[in-house]
């Protein structure tokens, strides 16, 4: 008799170890789930909406086009609009910039998982950061500053826009808004060598409020 | 659910067959504290990458790419970004689309010229929670 509540004993308690330890490690993977599993399906916080405005580059004269937006020289001088339009319901500030790579350089860069210009460690990705400080600021050598990195960058050709004669273009657009950006591009010996990466770039340096945005209004391969 | 230096690939998101318009969106949630490091400036860059499909393989297109910088500060919002484009230039060349989100944090040294850049940064609680992506042309 006593040996069999010795052993209904020893039963008791290895059930009551097992439902210990069963509880420990549930306890435990709670404490090491991923943070996922606590994410709400839809997340209950204020949403900020950054809209980008519709874009299209379309080819005026002096290139010849051999496939999508792969062009070539046909003289020294070539014309691109760039159209933009406000989609969003408010006004908004765009600084526009044109910037410049070699077609191989660009491959190289994916290659390490950077995208130009975006990617934190290249050089065109400061000069971004510099010209939001400089608009911001309202800082006109630094903006100057940053405009010559920019015009460094071409070597072949240079690109403007005609209003500015520079790379870059400050407007604002109201809601509905459309505009044309008249940009010139110039080789002085009406050919390329290599390939080329031409992008035309919009920041938005007031939006969100906690930072900037960048994005691609448009681009161009110019090969020889 | 986006790990900080994930790298998105293409294969998982919505595909668009060629169109003369797209609209690309994403909406991402980031929660968590931004903040500086032993001199290091911190920053995220959220928002979304365009992929085209042309001559058998998908290949990123650096035009239609769009990122938002947020820095410094403590954070709980939900940011949806999108934007239009223009596709007809890429008329017999692409053949599909498809879209990836990016989320990814950095660290600059502060006030320097030459800023060479860490890839990670000093994030509390390292949350950014990608909701959704679309693609879409028009009239969908």
């Amino acid at each position: 008799m006593s040996e069999m509540i010795g052993k209904e004993k020893q039963s008791f308690l290895i059930l009551y170890i097992s439902a210990i330890v069963v509880l420990l490690l549930i306890s435990i993977s709670f404490l090491h789930s991923p943070e996922t599993a606590i994410l709400p399906e839809k997340s209950p916080t204020e949403t900020v909406e950054i809209t980008g405005p519709y874009t299209k580059l379309e080819i005026v004269s002096g290139f010849n086009t051999t496939r999508g937006n792969h062009v070539s020289f046909v003289s020294k001088k070539a014309i691109v609009i760039l159209r933009v339009r406000q989609i969003s319901n408010s006004s908004e500030t765009y600084i526009l910039f044109l910037a410049c790579i070699p077609y191989e350089e660009f491959k190289k860069l994916l290659k390490q998982d950077m995208l130009w210009p975006y990617d934190a460690r290249l050089e065109e990705r400061l000069i971004i950061e510099g010209l939001v400080k400089a608009i911001r600021e309202h800082d006109i050598t630094l903006l100057k500053e940053f405009t010559d990195k920019l015009e460094s960058k071409f070597k072949e050709f240079k690109a403007y826009v005609k209003y500015t004669e520079t790379p870059i273009y400050l407007f604002t657009l109201e809601p509905g808004e459309e505009i044309e950006i008249p940009i010139i591009l110039e080789a002085p010996t009406g050919k390329v060598s290599k390939t080329y990466l031409l992008g035309a770039f919009l920041i938005t340096p007031f939006a969100p409020a906690e930072g900037y945005s960048v994005g691609g209004a448009g681009g161009l391969y110019i090969g020889p | 659910m986006v790990e900080f230096n994930a790298k998105p690939v293409p294969g998982n998101s919505p595909v668009l067959y060629w169109g003369p318009y797209m609209t690309a969106s994403t909406k991402i949630y980031v929660k968590g504290t931004i903040g500086s490091y032993r001199g290091l400036r911190a920053a995220l860059d959220i928002g979304f990458r365009i992929y085209d499909y042309k001559q058998g393989k998908w290949t990123i297109d650096p035009y239609k790419s769009w990122c938002v910088t947020l820095k410094e500060g403590v954070y709980n919002k939900t940011y949806k970004i999108s934007k239009t484009y223009d596709c007809t230039n890429d008329y017999n060349e692409v053949e599909k689309y498809t879209i990836t989100g990016l989320a990814r944090g950095f660290a600059a040294c502060i006030g320097g010229q030459e800023c060479e850049v860490v890839v990670d940064f000093y994030y509390s609680q390292k949350l950014v929670y990608i909701t959704y992506l679309e693609l879409k042309g028009l009239g969908e």
